[in-house]
């Protein structure tokens, strides 16, 4: 067996704060999805 | 211990799958033992023990193997994200107006005889968002324009007037728009350049492909006007998006494309990004000239681009929203892509979040862009006051959770669920069901045009 990711990566290891902080791209299939969620929130 | 739901394989020689797991974004390359444990049907786990002590406790670790309730996870991870991210995304249609005429455009029902909205319009738009924000101070506002064509050079006051009222309230604005004729607006986009957090700007191929595709009523071409406004907006540090709308026709231009983006130094402007679209059939019309399953695109990319990573760097490319989504965590495994494009984010599109809110210029509101203009859609209106029907609203709030295939669905956390208006069968949105496009044979695709690399590596 061989990991291509690694343990650190894995989403389930995010801790609630981090999933409180996360900024996801927010857009659909019109627009180019870019970070807008919130400026002041950072990208995991 | 149980089977994770979320697992999924994929055979890439007689001797290697790979595996992921959707949830945890575990992706690993195992031998045929492995998988059989992990895909057998029964949900029986007595097979576990023909596996070694220590695979079985890094299936665990990687979540193939686990103890937790997922959907319990799910929910309140869900639950997390909407409650840490209210966000009020406001678009206005000035008119659905549109100076050009392109064949696969979705709105060329609408166009032509679209009303243009006046100031005492804008000023109750305006007046029913402020009672919105009111209602939810916390929310992140971004402001959007959007059509029929929102520059239109005969609606400069009015659009001049609208901006003018979004820089009031700080709120970052974006727009989608052909960019025909941004020229009339030069001198306002200038001054206020610090507040357009984006311009999305399509091109539909190389001059003679473009001016076929976006072209005027008496079909002479919009490209050389387009491209001179895009230069202008990076020269004033206008973030521009060029989205190349992309069917069965014109993927093989892109080569020349990027070409041109290069020699007009677009590509070396921290501003610049380009974004390939499937011209899409949201409405499952099965009429759209040129529609092509995501899975071609990809085909065909990697046929013209066979190092379509370095391609997407030298170029700033990205593929459209959907796309680049279900291989966010692919891309991770094999090329350790940067954090942005690796994130957690179990929720569906922006209309299924109900933040999305458009003020279409027929004094109706809409739960979603590619809505606007038809009326069965439509949640409430906005003149004479604001009237939201809640109700049908929430019924567009969809996510893996809510929808009954998704919560069975083994890729859910890739995909969010996909897109509301291609899974409701009417406006009401009472008859639902999720519409997958071809996601499950788009992750094949990906995976057989990268089997080679993915057996080099398991071999090292
Ligand atoms: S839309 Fe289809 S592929 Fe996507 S999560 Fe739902 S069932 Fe799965
Ligand atoms: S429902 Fe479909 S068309 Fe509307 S915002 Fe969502 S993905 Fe886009």
């Amino acid at each position: 067996m061989k990991s291509l990711t690694k343990n650190k990566d894995l989403w389930t290891n995010l801790s609630a704060k981090d999933l409180e902080e996360i900024t996801v791209p927010m857009a659909c299939c019109q627009k180019a999805s870019i970070q807008i969620n919130n400026p002041t929130k950072k990208a995991i | 211990m149980r089977l994770s739901k979320y697992n999924y394989k994929h055979r890439l020689s007689d001797d290697v799958l790979l595996i992921m797991n959707t949830l945890t974004g575990a992706v690993d390359l195992v031998e045929p033992k492995v998988a059989r444990v992990l895909f057998n049907r029964s949900s029986d786990t007595s097979a576990l023990n023909d596996l070694d002590p220590e695979t079985r406790t890094l299936l665990k670790s990687r979540g193939y193997l686990t103890d937790m309730s997922e959907e319990q996870y799910v929910r309140e991870s869900l639950e997390t994200y909407y409650r840490s991210h209210p966000a009020l995304q406001f678009t206005i249609c000035p008119t659905y107006k549109c100076n050009l005429a392109c064949p696969y455009c979705f709105q060329s029902d609408i166009h032509q005889d679209s009303p243009t909205l006046d100031l005492a319009q804008i000023n109750e738009i305006f007046q029913a968002m402020d009672q919105m924000v009111h209602l939810k101070p916390e929310a992140a506002v971004q402001f959007e324009l959007f059509g029929g064509e929102p520059f239109l050079a005969r609606n400069q006051s009015q659009v001049e007037y609208i901006l003018q009222q979004a820089i009031e309230r700080s709120w970052p604005i974006l727009s989608i728009t052909n960019g025909t004729e941004l020229g009339a607006y030069f001198p306002f986009l200038q001054k206020h350049s610090a507040h357009f957090r984006h311009m999305q700007i399509t091109l539909d191929g190389p001059k003679e492909i473009h001016d076929q595709l976006r072209k005027y009523r008496n079909n002479s071409g919009s490209y050389d006007l387009i491209c001179s406004n895009i230069t202008f907006l990076l020269e004033h540090h206008i973030p521009v998006t060029v989205r190349i709308n992309t069917g069965r026709e014109n993927v093989r231009h892109l080569p020349e494309m990027f070409a041109g983006f290069e020699r007009l130094q677009w590509t070396s402007s921290p501003d610049f990004s380009c974004q390939i679209a499937p011209i899409n059939d949201n409405f499952n019309t099965g009429k759209v000239a040129g529609f092509q399953p995501e899975s071609d695109l990809l085909k065909q990319l990697h046929l013209l681009f066979p190092d379509w990573e370095a391609t997407r760097r030298r170029y700033k490319v990205s593929l459209g929203y959907f796309m680049e989504k279900k291989l966010r965590i692919l891309r991770k495994a094999m090329f350790d892509t940067d954090d942005d494009h690796y994130y957690f984010d179990l929720s569906g599109c922006s209309a299924s979040k109900r933040h999305n809110l458009v003020f279409g210029a027929d004094g109706r509101l809409y739960p979603c862009v590619e809505t606007v203009g038809f009326p069965d859609y439509s949640i409430g209106s906005y003149l004479q006051g604001l009237h939201l029907d809640e109700e049908k609203w929430q019924r567009w709030h969809r996510d893996i959770v809510v929808n009954d295939k998704c919560r069975h669905c083994n890729l859910a956390p890739l995909c969010g669920g996909g897109c509301v208006l291609k899974g409701s069968r009417d406006g009401e949105l009472r008859d639902f069901e999720s519409n997958c496009s071809d996601t499950r044979q788009y992750l094949k695709t990906y995976l057989d045009l990268h089997r080679d690399r993915l057996l080099e590596s398991y071999c090292q």
